[in-house]
Order: C-alpha cells, then sequence, then structure tokens
C-alpha cells in the first residue's frame, strides 16, 4: 500500500544520496583541474632557502647543539627573500596589463586568467608572511622591509648592467671583427686591435683590467692613424663637442 | 617601472589565507653553514658562508643552489648586533662614501685634462667600483646616478684613446641606466661613429634628441657626421 511511510522516505534518500555522489565527483574533479594547472613562477628558492634556514634553527628538544645558525644568517636569506618578493610583484604588475589587453583581444584564454589571479593571490599570502616573520625578529620591522627590498632590487639591477658591460663588449669585438672582413675601411688601425680581456670577467676589478689591456695596443699602433688623439685638446668632462677630434681620413 | 610600492601593513590574516599559506609548496633546500677564515685579518675572523653541503660550493649546479645574494647580504650584516636591522631608505647614510666617490671622479677629471688616459680610466672605474659597493640597502637612484657619470666620463676616456668597443659597451650601459640622459646618448653616437657605423650613430643622436631637445651640441654632431 501507497500510504505507509517508507516510499517517501526512500525517495528523500535516494535524491539526497544522488545529489551528494554527484557535488563530492563534481568537486573533485574541479579540484584536480585546478591542481593541474602549471604555476605562474616555476618555483621560489628564496622562500625555501629561508624557510630550511628556520627549520634548522629550531631548538631542537632531542639533540643537545644549541642553536647553529646565526641570527644574521637569517636576516640575510628574510632580505634576500623579500628582494625576491619584489622582482615578481613588479613581474606581476607587467604581466596584468599585458594580460588585461591580451583578454580583451581574445587571445588568451580563461584559464590562464584563473593561473594568475591564483598567483597574484599567493604572491599576496606570501607578502603577508614575509612581513610577519619580519615582525619577529623586531616589531615594526616589517613595515619597512618592503621598502628597504625595492632598493636593493633596484640596486641588484644597476649592478647586473654593469656586470653586463664586458659581455657587451666581447660581443662588439665579435661584430667588428666579422665588418672588417667585409667591409675592410681606412679605420682598421685606428681601432683598438684585438684586445685580449680576460674570459670570465666577473668582478668590476677584472673591467678595469680589461680596460687597461684595451688601450695599450691602441696607443702602440703606428702614429699616422692617430692624429686625432694626440693632436686634439682634450676635452673637457662636461662633453664639448668632438668636432675637434674626429678621425683624419 | 615604478620606484616605490606600498606594503600592504595591515592585511588581516584571515584563515582562507593562512590556508593558502600552508599550500603553498615548499622544497627543502640543502644547505650548510660554513665558518671560513677571512684571510689578511687582525684578529682572524670568521666568516659564515653558506654552501651546498656536498660540495661546499656557493653556486652549485649539480644541487641546483645559488647563495650568492645570501652570502653578499651576509657581509654587511655580518658585523651588526643581533637586534640591528638595515635601515629604511629615507635615512641618509653618512657622506663619507659620496665624498669619495666624487674624489675619484676629480682625479679622473684632472687625469683626463692632462691627457693620460689610463689612469683616468682607472680613476673612473674605482668611482663606478665604489658606487656599486655601496650598502644594498641605501636608496638605490644615488647610487645609479654615481654610476652612470663615472661610467659615462670612462666612455669619453675610451673614445678619446680610441677604443671603440670599450667606449660603445660603456655608453650602452649608461644609456641602460638613465635613458632619459642627452648625454649617455650622446656618446653612444661618439662611439658608434668611431666603428664606422653611421646609421646607429645617427638614429642614438636622434633618440638622444627627443629626451633633451634643446641640445645644441647634438646637431652639429650630426651634420658633421652626415658630411662624411
Amino acid at each position: 500500500m501507497a500510504t505507509s511511510l517508507i516510499v517517501p522516505l526512500a525517495y528523500i534518500s535516494v535524491l539526497v544520496t544522488s545529489l551528494a555522489i554527484f557535488s563530492r565527483v563534481y568537486r573533485r574533479r574541479k579540484a584536480a583541474a585546478v591542481k593541474s594547472w602549471e604555476p605562474w613562477f616555476p618555483k621560489h628558492p628564496a622562500r625555501d632557502t629561508y624557510i630550511s634556514l628556520v627549520t634548522a634553527s629550531q631548538p631542537d628538544p632531542s639533540s643537545s647543539t644549541p642553536n647553529q645558525v646565526p641570527l644574521s644568517i637569517l636576516k640575510s636569506a628574510l632580505l634576500v627573500r623579500a628582494t625576491a618578493d619584489v622582482k615578481r610583484i613588479w613581474r606581476i604588475r607587467d604581466d596584468k596589463m599585458a594580460l588585461a589587453s591580451l583578454h580583451n583581444r581574445g587571445l588568451v584564454g580563461d584559464d590562464t586568467m584563473a593561473r594568475f589571479a591564483a598567483a597574484e593571490k599567493e604572491l599576496e599570502a606570501e607578502i603577508v608572511d614575509v612581513v610577519s616573520e619580519a615582525n619577529t625578529f623586531r616589531q615594526g620591522w616589517g613595515q619597512m622591509i618592503f621598502q628597504t627590498a625595492t632598493e636593493m632590487a633596484q640596486a641588484e639591477r644597476t649592478r647586473e648592467v654593469v656586470l653586463n658591460i664586458p659581455r657587451v663588449k666581447v660581443m662588439e669585438d665579435r661584430k667588428l671583427a666579422h665588418r672588417r672582413k667585409y667591409v675592410p675601411g681606412p679605420a682598421v688601425s685606428h681601432a683598438a686591435t684585438p684586445v685580449n680581456t680576460p674570459a670570465k670577467p666577473n668582478a668590476a676589478a677584472a673591467i678595469t683590467m680589461a680596460a687597461a689591456n684595451a688601450i695599450t695596443p691602441s696607443r702602440q699602433s703606428p702614429a699616422p692613424s692617430l692624429p686625432d688623439v694626440e693632436a686634439s685638446p682634450a676635452e673637457i668632462k662636461s662633453g664639448g663637442s668632438s668636432g675637434a677630434s674626429t678621425p683624419a681620413k | 617601472m615604478p620606484p616605490g610600492m606600498g606594503p600592504p601593513m595591515q592585511i588581516p590574516v584571515n584563515p582562507a589565507m593562512q590556508t593558502l599559506l600552508d599550500s603553498l609548496p615548499h622544497h627543502p633546500v640543502p644547505i650548510f653553514l660554513a665558518n671560513v677564515q677571512i684571510p689578511n685579518s687582525q684578529p682572524p675572523q670568521i666568516n659564515t658562508i653558506a654552501v651546498c653541503p656536498e660540495h661546499k660550493q656557493s653556486i652549485c649546479e649539480a644541487c641546483g643552489v645559488d647563495f650568492n645574494g645570501l652570502n653578499y647580504m651576509h657581509q654587511f650584516l655580518r658585523g651588526a648586533p643581533d637586534e640591528a636591522i638595515p635601515p629604511p631608505p629615507n635615512v641618509q647614510p653618512p657622506p663619507q662614501r659620496a665624498e669619495m666617490i666624487k674624489n675619484m671622479k676629480e682625479q679622473g677629471n684632472t687625469a683626463f685634462k692632462e691627457g693620460k688616459f689610463p689612469i683616468a680610466i682607472q680613476h673612473y672605474s674605482k668611482s663606478a667600483d665604489m658606487a656599486l659597493s655601496r650598502a644594498p640597502w641605501e636608496l638605490a637612484a644615488v647610487s645609479r646616478e654615481e654610476t652612470a657619470i663615472a661610467l659615462c666620463n670612462r666612455s669619453a676616456a675610451f673614445a678619446i684613446a680610441g677604443a671603440w668597443q670599450n667606449a660603445l659597451a660603456d655608453a650602452e650601459a649608461v644609456v641602460a641606466l638613465k635613458r632619459p640622459w642627452g648625454k649617455g646618448h650622446f656618446r653612444k653616437a661618439r662611439a658608434l661613429l668611431g666603428l664606422e657605423r653611421l646609421e646607429d650613430a645617427r638614429q642614438a643622436i636622434i633618440d638622444g634628441l627627443q629626451f633633451e631637445p634643446n641640445d645644441d651640441v647634438s646637431p652639429h654632431f650630426l651634420h658633421s657626421s652626415g658630411s662624411r
């Protein structure tokens, strides 16, 4: 007889069970899709270094050795981590503008935008983490650490430009040698003859050495091609016109 | 790139963010702190540097670690007491360093005027080195200016001495450091002219004129180069 209580109860339970199963399967698929995305940044070595150092410096109750990691190392690691985060902030800002315009034109899909949004959230969480870690060293440092890190990141950019100079010089040497094969100009002797720059210039001192090596050959090259060097009056630093020192042809 | 960023100071840590933080992957990094003695120091000082445990290198391809940044920063923080933190960038550093850098540059200028170009180049190089080795937490714009000026003068010295590739490399660096500066482009054009690359030299002059339209040295240079 249909008037028993079993039928509606059975109906409701079957309904609820099927909906529960469906929702669990659907959410698991969605979560798997999220996890299968490639993260925006490959990895964050500065963060890993810092966390490894902090875990290494935790006082170990089982062992008797005291804390081996000096505080200055931890602070340096935190500063390096903050600098890496500042560089990521810059990249995210640039990428955001680029991605917005690309997305407007439809060249970039929604999953890329979702990946980017996830990366932004992670970076925010990372910044908050750095600030709180900085506050554990000294109360109030968290406010300043990102200003310090910004300055450090810019200083690193300057240093990269300067350390790139020897590489540019080697490339220019190669270009000139290549050009000389096809365009033997009268300027062959007044350009610096092949200079022996050190192979791996890594310190700025090497730039000085390269400089010293570079100009000695040209000073020794035959006189008639260098009338401009000896004859011209020394230029004042404030960039006087180089009309007087153009090489004679 | 905007130079400064307001740090998100007062973000409350909500549980969602906390879980996100905990879910970020962490790969433990093999690190080993070696104590090496600094050579030529009296009394002998011990320096702690971070190296990889197996090869004892600070940059190790096999282990995939790069501790140079960490060690470089540690040089500066090593002597400080435990409570010390790097000062914020708006605190002015003592001016001795700026004085020394300027003195080096002036010495370079005097050597330049006397025609002793190798010495001038050495002085300018030293000035650039000193500008680069300031403490990293100081204002970066200052060291950038000083480096740009030193490199610009060095490029001029190279150009007069005839080492055009060096002059070009230095001028490229100056332009990369300070793009809106007309003199940097002028030096680049001068070096390119020495290398017989006339079209590139004209382009460099035009770039410079974009930033400083009131310059009157550069157009003259452009005409004299165009007459060849």
